[in-house]
């Protein structure tokens, strides 16, 4: 239906527990249908891989059709079908790429198998006619915590900085569960934040002070959480042995300081590294990038350093199958092989790799 | 017969090929027991250059039991393959594909077992007549936990192409779910203690609540005030509630008008986030003793066809398929199909009259 300048391509994630099919028709986003096994998890606490993999199974089908039926397109009229080859959980990348593959070898259609992180940072250019800029990327998720030069989205992406321990979404998920939220922590905590005083306790920023030039180009752009967890940990142990069970008040403080001390280390390297490479972009993508507190001082931050701010809506900062077909549709358009067959997934991709072969 | 594409992903070995009129056009196979993913979309590559790749009227798929990750790789390409081209999807017994082989290319002259390794030291297994029919559940066990009654042992098999095609007629052999037999390997939090009792009306708050989170088709209150007005007579039901707060987590019951007369499982209902606690178990012994104190002969019960969890509970405990009632359960999701009923049965040994 589509055509090489303008493919409608479907695209199906599945590389944690959520399972997501999209439909774009060269940049638009004509469908973005998501089933969530979270449910499932919240009495194991947190994602067991099996149980995802078996609810992908279950899950696939019904939001294949939900998909086109809200696109209104057949499976006939696709051109491609893209799907998250890594980084992943390998159970349930292995669903998804196997589902894909079925589809494509049914129509007789071209695979893309494409990387998760960089499809994360794609899905800012659906619904716009502007060309892609060169932008620096922060992405942040329950998995994933990264500052990316994005020369060219499809096919020229680099790593300046990555987390040496816990993702930034894994910390707010643990200091979820400090407070007693319950799973998934990190929506929870961010509505807590928003009724506590971000400046109440002053939570150690990692990685913003050097011993020397060689100590600061090793760290400028990498991240670090557990010692932000252990002292929020350690706050909590004194407050209760001095004051007992904290306050609703006392839990408000603490969450919203320690959502300060993560987004202002997120924002701060993210804008120095759009300044030390000269760009003028800046994308806030990931899961985390759904969180409230890092949206507004994205805003902020990035209009006072004289930096274009692109954040793309709550619903596809989490994972999603329209952030694969986004990619998928642009590696076509910028003339990409598609995938061979044999397409096999890769849990530990590194987000250079952005398309499989 | 209808040509057929066929896949198999349950054992180490990539299965795929193309069955025309009950005999293989193409056929290919790739073993590697992390590798089902490249090597099934390598196959599939190869039967794109037959001709009858593009007549396929049926995708069969071979549904287990097997390790999960591969099985899970030809169940979901198969799915979608036949969404794409608008064709049924029938998934089959893949440990019956091995049975029906044997019998028929080796003449078995007794029953047989035949097993697969289902990794951690354990086996899949199931016990075939001489013809191939199968005649227990496919059920997984620590190899030395088996009593293969000095009977022959398949082990080395892999699931037959054309079998797999044949096993689709046999309603015996068709699920539309995966076998995996086995729990995932999650830690639940640990349970507090429980006590169980007999169901009574002021239970049934919490019960209907039950029922209708389990259920497309749920019981009403009449419904239930009607069982428990049976008890003690003709009926026997029993929850399972946490000691120290009361709250009720599953109740079952059972139809048992005594005299000599057979029972019937009405049901076991266990509230979703408590699964895989040994609760259903525990109500299911109840539900047995009150059967055998009757001096019932036979329990019978129906569970969905789809319920894999429930089947395989029911056969560790003793029972055995022995009809299929077909579109008996309406409102079954994903599909919003009907779905289909396993009648099973356990006897219990004591004498009629």
């Amino acid at each position: 239906m589509g055509n090489s300048s303008a493919p409608l391509v479907l695209g199906i994630e599945s590389s944690c527990d959520e399972t997501g099919v999209g439909i774009v028709l060269g940049r638009k986003l004509l469908a973005n249908e998501i089933a969530s096994s979270v449910a499932e998890h919240a009495r194991f606490g947190g994602v067991v891989p099996e149980v995802a993999a078996r609810a992908h199974v279950d899950a696939i089908l019904p939001a294949i059709e939900r998909a086109l039926a809200t696109a209104k397109v057949k499976l006939t009229d696709l051109d491609a079908i893209a799907v998250t080859a890594g980084p992943g959980l390998a159970g349930a990348l292995l669903v998804g790429a196997s589902a894909a593959n079925g589809l494509a070898a049914g129509l007789g259609i071209p695979l893309y198998g494409v990387n998760h992180l960089a499809a994360h940072v794609a899905v800012e250019y659906l619904d716009s006619d502007q060309v892609i800029p060169p932008t620096i990327a922060l992405l942040v998720s329950g998995g994933h915590t990264s500052i990316l030069k994005v020369d060219e989205v499809t096919d020229a992406v680099t790593v300046m900085g990555a987390t040496m321990d816990d993702a930034a979404g894994e910390a707010f998920d643990k200091i979820a569960r400090l407070l007693g939220l319950p799973f998934p922590g990190g929506p929870e905590l961010d509505r807590l934040a928003t009724t506590g005083n971000l400046n109440a306790i002053n939570f150690p920023r990692a990685m913003t002070l050097f011993t020397d030039e060689g100590d600061r180009a090793n760290k400028e752009f990498s991240f670090s959480f557990s010692g932000l967890k252990s002292a929020v940990a350690r706050h909590i142990e004194l407050a209760v042995k001095k004051d007992g069970p904290l306050s609703q008040n006392a839990r408000a403080d603490i969450a919203a300081s320690f959502q300060e001390a993560v987004v202002d280390v997120l924002l701060s390297k993210a804008v120095l590294a759009a300044k030390r490479e000269g760009l003028e972009h800046l994308l806030v993508a990931g899961g985390v990038a759904a969180n409230s507190r890092l949206r507004a001082l994205a805003i902020e931050r990035s209009t006072a350093a004289g930096l274009k701010l692109a954040i793309p809506s709550p619903g596809l900062c989490t994972d999603n199958g329209a952030m694969v077909a986004a990619l998928g549709s642009l590696a076509i358009q910028a003339g990409r092989p598609a995938s061979a067959a044999g397409l096999a997934v890769d849990p530990g991709a590194a987000v250079e790799q952005v398309l499989f072969a | 017969m209808k040509t057929s594409l066929v896949i198999d992903t349950s054992t180490p070995r990539t299965i795929a090929a193309i069955i025309e009129q009950g005999f293989v056009t193409w056929s290919g196979f790739h073993d590697g027991a992390t590798s089902h993913g490249e090597a099934l979309g390598k196959l599939i590559e190869e039967a794109k250059n037959e001709s009858v790749f593009n007549s396929i009227e049926q995708v069969v798929v071979g549904m287990g039991p097997g390790p999960f990750t591969g099985l899970r790789v030809g169940i979901a390409f198969a799915r979608t393959f036949a969404m794409a081209r608008e064709i049924p999807c029938i998934g089959v017994v893949s440990l019956d594909a091995i049975g029906g082989a044997a019998s028929t290319l080796a003449e078995m002259a007794s029953d047989f077992y035949v097993i697969t390794d289902a990794r951690r030291k354990e086996i899949y297994w199931a016990k075939y007549q001489k013809n191939g029919e199968r005649i227990s559940e496919p059920a997984v066990a620590k190899r030395e936990e088996v009593d293969f009654e000095s009977l022959p042992v398949i082990e080395f098999g892999f699931p037959d192409p054309l079998t797999l095609v044949k096993l689709t007629m046999h309603s015996n052999s068709v699920r539309t779910q995966p076998l995996y037999l086995r729990k995932p390997d999650a830690v639940l939090p640990k349970l507090a203690e429980l006590k169980y009792r007999a169901m009574t009306n002021f239970d049934l708050g919490a019960v209907l609540e039950i029922e209708k989170q389990l259920f497309p088709d749920p019981w009403n209150l009449s419904q239930f005030k009607e069982e428990l007005a049976g008890v003690p007579k003709t009926r026997s039901y029993f929850v399972a509630e946490v000691a120290a707060t009361q709250k009720i987590l599953a109740f079952a019951g059972l139809f048992c008008p005594g005299g000599g007369a057979d029972a019937d499982i009405q049901t076991i209902s266990v509230s979703a986030q408590y699964q895989g606690n040994g609760i259903g178990q525990a109500l299911l012994d109840l539900l047995i003793n009150a059967a055998i104190e009757r001096s019932a002969p036979t329990i019978f019960l129906e569970v969905r066809s789809e319920n894999e969890q429930a089947r395989a509970l029911y056969a560790k405990n003793g029972f055995t398929q022995i009809s299929v009632r077909k579109n008996y359960y309406q409102n079954v999701r994903p599909h919003n199909k009907r779905s289909d009923a396993i009648i099973m049965q356990k006897l219990l040994g004591a004498s009629h009259g």
